[in-house]
């Protein structure tokens, strides 16, 4: 059980959108495609979904050949899609004939996920009277209702309020849980961070950095050091060979090029008698790896792109 | 290249848009105007005849007594006073009768000075016989009245002049007969005015009707692609079926509702004849010239489609199914190149141009009654104006069955050959963002694939 995404490209004349592209997830969870605006996440999740032809390479489900036409995959577009004149229950019923389902399945079914996500009094409404989230919660029940192994979610909690983005959580979490093939894009690294097992981050459409992201964390090390005293400190991380990152009434933050140089200052502030509140010493969030890793990038390719 | 799922996407937009408000009012609007116009061609003759007669032997009151006197001059001396007193009695009114010897110019100074007073006058001339009917200055008798009076006198002095020449009753009505006249090219079907009329109308309604429909439901099909792409609804249909499934889907849809319209037209037609027949008997009972009309117009209309043979009939109905998926092709190519609504018109300007285009060669030798022979041959077999041609073409037999075929096998080509190009393409430029897509990309990418 796995799905493999092998050297896939995609060229449009002499642009290259997407430079071969591989990764594989071979137990189900959660796979995020990562990248700036523009990387080619939506480029490969359409050669992934068949929607676009590829150059090169292939994607294989369960060792064959990929066809969402035949297999049970769900998609959530980054760019939400849906008949504005037409009601809510005969969009769905469509969608779901579409994917092959059988007349009671999509009752059943289209009943769960209204009642799931809240939607229940919507059914007979045009897509146009509701509102943007509610408009989503829709597209995410049309990318559910065929129950599908594989689940492509484009930003699936982009425009959701804290409400409604939990429920959208709590729905991706069961979907694990019934160890469903996830791949999803997103820009909130929290949300990645909660979810994911492994990433590729794309830029200028090329994978910049790939693999488990626990792992990838590790690498790096715990290079992040905050602290918080009742003192000036700034001297004595000076004298550790320190300089701030950044200064908050909260705390500063330093980046140590080994743990060290950490112990050092803490030793240095407990002997000078300095009251301290906080000292944390952690890996590299997601995010910094992944602004650290589009500007070495840019930096190797000789752009000067803002992130 | 996998079609599965066109069902479903037919049948969606099928439903939909055959509830939209669109269509419907569109319908309503297409059976009243064609059943109005059927009706209305039935009773036209019937109208103008009715209003011109001159034949109609009972005169009829509406209203006050139309006249106060009325001076019978017979100059040939056939008729007698007896002869006119029943017919008038009904305007309660008694002839002032003058025979052989009557002074008609004295009569008509007469009449001159008078009011509600009328003149009709019989005489004889080298070829046969006068009646004139001679009114007052002053307008107080209508000319429909004086029209009346002079047909009542034409007919009675008709039957007196027949019974003096020794006819009987029966002799009299076999003369009294309608004799219709026809002539045509030797071999060829006979022709008159209302055959003309049948032949040079029925083509060009047909080709009206059919460029509407092919090409408004064609701009339908483009519309549809168009607002899927840009709504973004496309995405969530190819995870599930093939660009081209959604291409057929929806072309066959559309399609249908057209080809649904189109039926709607001709059954509007032939119930507004229908209904007008009836009419015109009750309107024009009593007239024969108006009768007469009618019923030859009736008769061409009946010869015209008792013509048809099955394969005529079959043939027109796969003209326009493949006529308009030729234009829908293109249409749904048009409406995949696009990534906004507002550049659909313009995308869709120079389709519109080759629709008029096509459509004017095929309407104009139909207007000209087909004495355009290059014209006509050339709107048979391009593919821009075979769809709008060759039904005319075959309903008017201008054109004889192994004709025909061979400009559907033409049309027919052209069709798989647009189908071919669509499928070349199509697939990748359904999703294609940013700057409207150039016949010169579109050739671009079907050469690159």
């Amino acid at each position: 059980m796995s799905l493999e995404v092998k050297e896939i490209s995609k060229q449009y004349g002499a642009f290259t959108a997407l430079h071969p592209l591989s990764f594989k997830l071979s137990e189900p969870g959660v796979y995020a495609l990562l990248g700036t605006n523009g990387a080619g996440k939506t480029t490969a999740i359409r050669i992934i979904l068949g929607m676009l032809s590829r150059n090169s390479g292939e994607v294989l489900w369960h060792g064959k050949a990929l066809s969402p036409v035949t297999e049970k995959v769900g998609y959530l577009a980054e760019e939400r899609g849906l008949y504005p004149k037409y009601k809510i229950n005969e969009q769905l019923r469509y969608f779901a004939k579409l994917r092959g389902m059988q007349k009671d399945e999509i009752e059943k079914s289209m009943k769960y996920w209204f009642n799931r996500l809240e939607l229940r009094g919507y059914e007979d409404k045009r897509a146009e009277q509701l509102s943007k989230g509610n408009q989503q919660k829709v597209q995410m029940v049309a990318a559910l209702i065929s129950d599908p192994e594989l689940l492509i979610l484009d930003e699936p909690l982009s425009g959701l309020d804290p409400v409604n983005a939990d429920l959208f959580k709590s729905v991706i979490h069961e979907q694990i849980e019934k160890k469903k093939f996830i791949i999803m894009s997103c820009h909130q690294m929290p949300v990645i961070e909660e979810f994911c097992n492994d990433i590729t981050i794309l830029h200028h459409g090329s994978a910049v950095l790939q693999g488990n992201l626990n792992e990838i964390k590790k690498s790096y090390g715990r290079v992040n050091l905050s602290v918080k005293c009742d003192g000036d400190i700034l001297p004595l991380a000076a004298q550790c060979g320190l300089a701030p990152e950044e200064i908050t009434p909260d705390k500063l933050s330093f980046k140590i090029s080994n743990e060290a140089q950490a112990h050092q200052l803490l030793k240095k502030i407990v002997e000078s008698d300095i009251p301290l509140i906080h000292y944390e010493l952690r890996e590299p969030t997601l995010h910094e790896i992944f602004v650290e890793n589009i500007e070495r990038a840019d930096k190797e390719a000789g752009r000067s792109d803002e992130i | 290249m996998s079609t599965y799922g066109w069902k479903s996407i037919f049948g969606f937009t099928f439903v939909q848009t055959a509830k939209s408000k669109a269509f419907k009012i569109s319908s309503v609007i297409i059976i009243i105007l064609v059943f109005g116009m059927a009706l209305l061609a039935g009773l036209l003759p019937a109208i103008i005849g009715g209003n011109s007669s001159a034949g109609d032997s009972d005169i009829v009151i509406d209203g006050e007594k139309p006249l106060d006197r009325i001076y019978i001059a017979d100059t040939t001396g056939i008729t007698t006073a007896a002869d006119y007193e029943k017919v008038f009695a009904t305007l309660g009114l008694t002839p002032v009768f003058s025979g052989e010897q009557s002074d008609c110019a004295a009569l008509i100074e007469q009449i001159k000075g008078e009011t509600r007073s009328l003149l009709v006058t019989i005489s004889e001339t080298e070829d046969g016989y006068n009646i004139y009917a001679a009114r007052p200055a002053d307008s107080s008798v209508s000319s429909d009245t004086a029209n009346s009076c002079g047909s009542a006198v034409q007919q009675v002095f008709n039957l007196t002049r027949l019974t003096k020449e020794g006819l009987n009753g029966e002799q009299i009505t076999a003369v009294g007969k309608t004799i219709s006249f026809s002539q045509s090219i030797a071999g060829e079907p006979t022709e008159n005015d209302f055959a003309f009329f049948v032949k040079m109308i029925v083509p060009m309604l047909s080709s009206v009707a059919l460029f509407i429909l092919i090409f408004s439901y064609g701009q339908l099909v483009a519309q549809s692609i168009a607002q899927e792409k840009t709504s973004k609804v496309m995405e969530l249909l190819l995870t599930s079926v093939r660009p081209l499934a959604v291409v057929i889907g929806k072309i066959l849809a559309m399609g249908s509702l057209a080809l649904l319209q189109f039926i709607m037209i001709i059954l509007s037609g032939v119930l507004g004849m229908c209904v007008s027949m009836p009419l015109t008997g009750m309107m024009v009972a009593n007239s024969q010239d108006a009768s007469a009309m009618t019923q030859q117009l009736t008769a061409e209309i009946g010869k015209a489609f008792a013509d048809f043979s099955p394969i005529s009939i079959i043939m027109i109905f796969v003209i326009f199914i493949i006529g308009f998926i030729f234009f829908a092709l293109i249409a749904g190519l048009i409406g995949a190149s696009v990534s906004r609504m507002e550049d659909l018109n313009a995308a869709m300007q120079p389709l519109a141009i080759i629709g008029v285009l096509g459509f004017y060669l095929a309407y104009f030798p139909s207007a000209m009654g087909g004495e355009a022979g290059i014209m006509s041959t050339i709107s048979y077999y391009l593919p821009i104006s075979s769809p709008f041609a060759l039904p005319s073409a075959l309903l008017t037999g201008a054109m004889d069955i192994p004709q025909a075929l061979l400009a559907v096998a033409v049309l027919c080509a052209f069709t798989v050959l647009m189908a071919l190009l669509v499928a070349r393409v199509y697939e990748q430029i359904i999703l294609h963002n940013g700057n409207r897509l150039k016949l010169g990309d579109i050739i671009g990418i079907a050469k690159n694939k």
